[in-house]
């Protein structure tokens, strides 16, 4: 039996690495017991019971770390030690070689990180596809961020990987979730009982923060790409990953976003949701989506229905459908906005981030003040109008406005010289990837077009609703803050936001209307 | 070993700071060293005798009474770029700092008040909702130390002191629970840092009145934990806790109470959990009859 | 045979191809990342890059 010791003096490194070392070392051939301690007294106790503390460890001091392995050999002894030296000097190293020496092609990265097993794909469309391919050939599962991704291809890569048992989520999807690791542009929120499973980014956003802010988490969100629903993609990774989920033991529920499928693949998708044997929440967003209980499926019509359906299931509540968190509130400040309003102004303009968010909102406004235009491919001839800014057309050569607010200053701008606009409705959405200070970055342009509105004798409501959690790196209070200090009426989801800008520019009838409704 | 040529330093806007910090940093012009630098964050030590320390991470909630949050954080390039390596001069005068090629400018940034004290409410009301919100957390952390037979007596011996209001005692089981434990920051150490929070938001003070929490957490630290273990103890017998852990001990509904204890919970490898631990610990142990 | 399912538990280990700002956020969140510094295959040209990742499968790896 021997027992070596290595120290590091005044040596510092997470508690993470620190355990990491301590694992494997326990786990190495020969070895019966290791140890990875800073040699604090506490710690030289636990190692004499243990009986590690040679009489180097007795000599460390608090600031030390003492790593000590008992084997069975020389030869283990030694191997450990040397492996734990490598451990320990490979964090600095991976931070020093990041800069020095990065690879250039997926295959000298898989060379370089062992057990490499996501690939997030993001160069540009054309290259994309076959990044994706030889990465489900090398056995990796794949994130496709990158747009621009032909149909074509995206049912090859699909076909690949569903049969080598591998994610391929996209073409372009943004955000996802795996193992309690948020890719892309992602919100902070902790882990839990729901799986998602999710054709567009945003939405994903939006159900996950309102999850986080009722206390629940997130096992799994598969982003399967907009197209996924689609006929000739048959919903292949949608299914693939309900199996998934259906199997998987931390999820408890499990949450479906996007838009309704395909006549064709609306079956076999319904079908695979009935026999998962646990609880889904429906939220397919669309023109003829009828809410309500079928067996184990719950259809909503909104994302933040989709949220609270979720946390009330899980809580064994009923589920209730509100227009509004505050129903009272809510309606003296629509009515407050009303009365303020001048003669002419009838419209509600909405400035859109996330494409989902804007096409909530459509379906929203829609029944409740008639045809809205905008690029969601709504009629012309109305004057409220959705723009979703991060639409194609719309962000050649120039940066999505998850990121880069310009675009949506001009139009804010634009908005407040309008005499028919009585509502300037807008989404913020934090998480990582996204701006440092979205809500910081629209403000001035929100105050500024109030003043002109006032300053020509009109007053023009801001309506907003952040998506994001106060773990985000903006922190969801201080975005809340910064958009009411600029005037702007924050609501808690999109959905409410959007009714909120209905009931301002549309009048009391349209009130009545969504109060009325609040409990269905 | 060659090093990559310097980047042109940078200057970076801190988010926020505790106010502790923002006086202490004010107070006097200082000159520390990069005491150890990780992927997300970096910690300074100031070189006078009793200095403490100051940490530097990214936008994301304070993670120690002594952080400064700043608005962005240099990727893995820029950290070798920008030289954040140990033992490397930090210099700190007004509302700015230098450290290696980085600049981190905090004037006019609003100071976040960390500390922890009595709420408006009925204290048992406070414990009440706490308790409720630590609920669903199991006890104690993952950590080996604590799951030892000596942290397991200590840990014992600590609530049977609290239950007690035996300020002697719980200072001698603060002694063995000091530094032990796996973690730069023993695990120990985030178990008391937990005890403490509910100890200063339930006004317990005799707990802190005669001093012997203090000669044993500030006196004994330099020969029984780490120096970042240390600093955390201080900052925790003075009231001043990182932002995750203060919002959990001053929630104010129990949606509240528990989102923030998911926070802390989700912190660090298993430091938050220890927290938690320590937290619950005490707030069980205060439940008792005795003051 | 090897499912989805697989994956999950297990530490993520993530090669970034493509934005840089991926892997950073990835990396400062403690995830174990390593950035690819792409460049386009073949020249830049998407078609030829498309042939040579078929002939890539072709290998049968």
């Amino acid at each position: 039996m021997i027992v070596r010791t290595l120290i590091k003096r005044s040596f510092y490194q997470d508690s993470v690495a620190l355990m990491g070392v301590a694992r494997e070392l326990r786990g190495g051939a020969g070895i019966q017991e290791a140890a990875a301690l800073m040699g604090t007294p506490a710690n030289r106790e636990l190692m004499e019971q243990a009986g590690l503390l040679t009489a180097e460890a007795a000599a460390a001091g608090p600031n030390d770390l003492v790593v000590v392995v008992r084997a069975d050999s020389e030869t283990a002894a030694d191997r450990a030690l040397a492996r734990a030296e490598s451990l320990l000097t490979e964090r600095r190293r991976r931070v020093e070689a990041a800069g020095r020496r990065l690879p250039r092609t997926l295959d000298s990265a898989r060379r370089q990180l062992d057990g490499a097993n996501l690939a997030l794909i993001s160069v540009p469309g054309p290259f994309a596809a076959a990044e994706a391919r030889k990465a489900l050939h090398r056995g990796l599962h794949v994130m496709l961020f990158s747009d621009n991704v032909t149909l074509e291809d995206e049912v090859a890569l699909k076909r690949l990987a569903v049969e080598r048992g591998l994610l391929l989520m996209g073409p372009d999807c943004g955000t996802a979730y795996l193992n309690g690791v948020p890719l892309g542009f992602a919100n902070a929120v902790p882990r839990g009982r729901v799986g998602l499973v999710a054709a567009s980014g945003t939405g994903l956003q939006q159900v996950v923060s309102l999850l986080a802010a009722g206390g629940e988490g997130v096992s799994q969100a598969i982003g399967v790409g907009g197209r996924d629903m689609s006929e000739p993609v048959g919903a292949a990774m949608t299914l693939a990953a309900l199996d998934a989920l259906g199997g998987d033991p931390g999820t408890e529920l499990v949450v479906v976003v996007g838009k309704p499928p395909a006549p064709t693949v609306r079956a076999r998708v319904e079908a695979r949701l009935r026999t998962l044997g646990k609880p889904v929440v429906v939220a397919m967003l669309g023109r003829d989506v009828i809410p309500g209980r079928d067996g184990s499926l719950h259809t909503v019509t909104s994302l933040e229905d989709a949220a609270a359906a979720a946390l009330a299931l899980l809580a064994r509540r009923e589920h209730r459908t509100h227009s509004f968190a505050g129903v009272e509130d809510a309606a003296r400040r629509i009515a407050e906005r009303r009365h303020a309003l001048a003669a002419g102004q009838i419209a509600v303009h909405g400035l859109f981030a996330g494409g989902t968010l804007a096409y909530e909102a459509l379906l929203i406004l829609e029944p409740l003040l008639g045809a809205v235009g905008g690029n969601l491919g709504g009629s012309v001839a109305s004057p409220h109008r959705i723009l979703d800014l991060g639409a194609d057309d719309l962000t050649r050569g120039r940066a999505h406005p998850m990121l880069d607010a310009t675009l949506r200053a001009e139009e804010i701008a634009r908005a407040g010289k309008d005499p028919d606009v009585a509502v300037l409705l807008v989404d913020v959405v934090l998480g990582h990837g996204a701006a440092a200070d979205p809500a910081g970055d629209i403000a001035p342009a929100l105050e500024a077009a109030q003043a002109n509105a006032r300053a020509n004798g009109r007053r023009l409501a801001v309506v907003a609703s952040v998506v994001g959690t106060s773990a985000d790196p903006q922190g969801l209070g201080r975005q809340v803050a910064r958009l009411e200090s600029a005037g702007a009426w924050v609501l808690a989801s999109n959905a409410q936001a959007a009714r909120a800008a209905a009931g301002i520019a549309g009048g009391p009838r349209v009130t009545e209307a969504l109060l009325g409704g609040a409990a269905r | 070993m060659t090093r990559l040529a310097p980047c042109t330093p940078v200057t970076l806007a801190a988010r926020a700071l505790g106010r502790g910090l923002a006086q202490r940093l004010r107070a006097t012009d200082r000159r520390g060293r990069i005491h150890s630098a990780f992927a997300r964050a970096v910690n300074v030590e100031w070189l006078e005798p009793g200095g403490g320390l100051l940490t530097l991470h990214g936008p994301s909630p304070l993670a120690a009474p002594f952080a400064m949050a700043l608005t962005a954080w240099p990727d893995a390039h820029h950290m070798a770029a920008w030289e954040l390596e140990p033992g490397l001069p930090v210099f700190s005068s007004e509302d700015r700092l230098v450290a290696g090629g980085l600049e981190v400018e905090w004037r006019g940034v609003p100071v976040t008040d960390l500390r922890v004290t009595p709420g408006a409410e009925h204290a048992r009301a406070t414990r009440d909702r706490l308790v409720n919100a630590l609920a669903s957390f199991a006890h104690p952390a993952g950590a080996a130390g604590l799951a030892s037979l000596a942290g397991c007596a200590a840990r014992a011996a600590a609530a049977r002191a609290i239950r007690d209001r035996d300020s002697r005692s719980l200072a001698r089981a603060a002694r063995s629970l000091m530094g032990l434990g796996e973690g730069l920051t023993p695990a120990g150490d985030d178990w008391l840092v937990g005890t403490l929070a509910a100890l200063h938001r339930l006004g317990q003070h005799w707990a802190f009145a005669d001093g012997h929490l203090a000669s044993v957490l500030v006196g004994e630290a330099t020969e029984r934990t780490t120096t970042i273990g240390a600093a955390f103890l201080a900052h925790a017998l003075a009231g001043e806790f990182s932002e995750p852990a203060r919002d959990l001990v001053t929630a104010e509904s129990l949606p509240r109470a528990r989102a923030a204890a998911a926070r802390l919970a989700a912190m660090g490898a298993t430091s938050g959990a220890d927290t938690l631990a320590g937290m619950r610990t005490a707030l069980e142990a205060l439940g008792a009859p005795g003051a | 045979m090897a499912e989805i399912r697989d994956l999950f538990g297990l530490e993520l280990r993530v090669v970034n191809v493509g934005l840089e700002s991926f892997a950073a956020v990835l990396d400062s969140l403690g995830v174990t990342v390593l950035h690819v510094q792409w460049v386009p295959p073949a020249g830049g040209d998407p078609e030829r890059a498309r042939r040579l990742a078929l002939l890539d499968d072709e290998d049968g790896t």
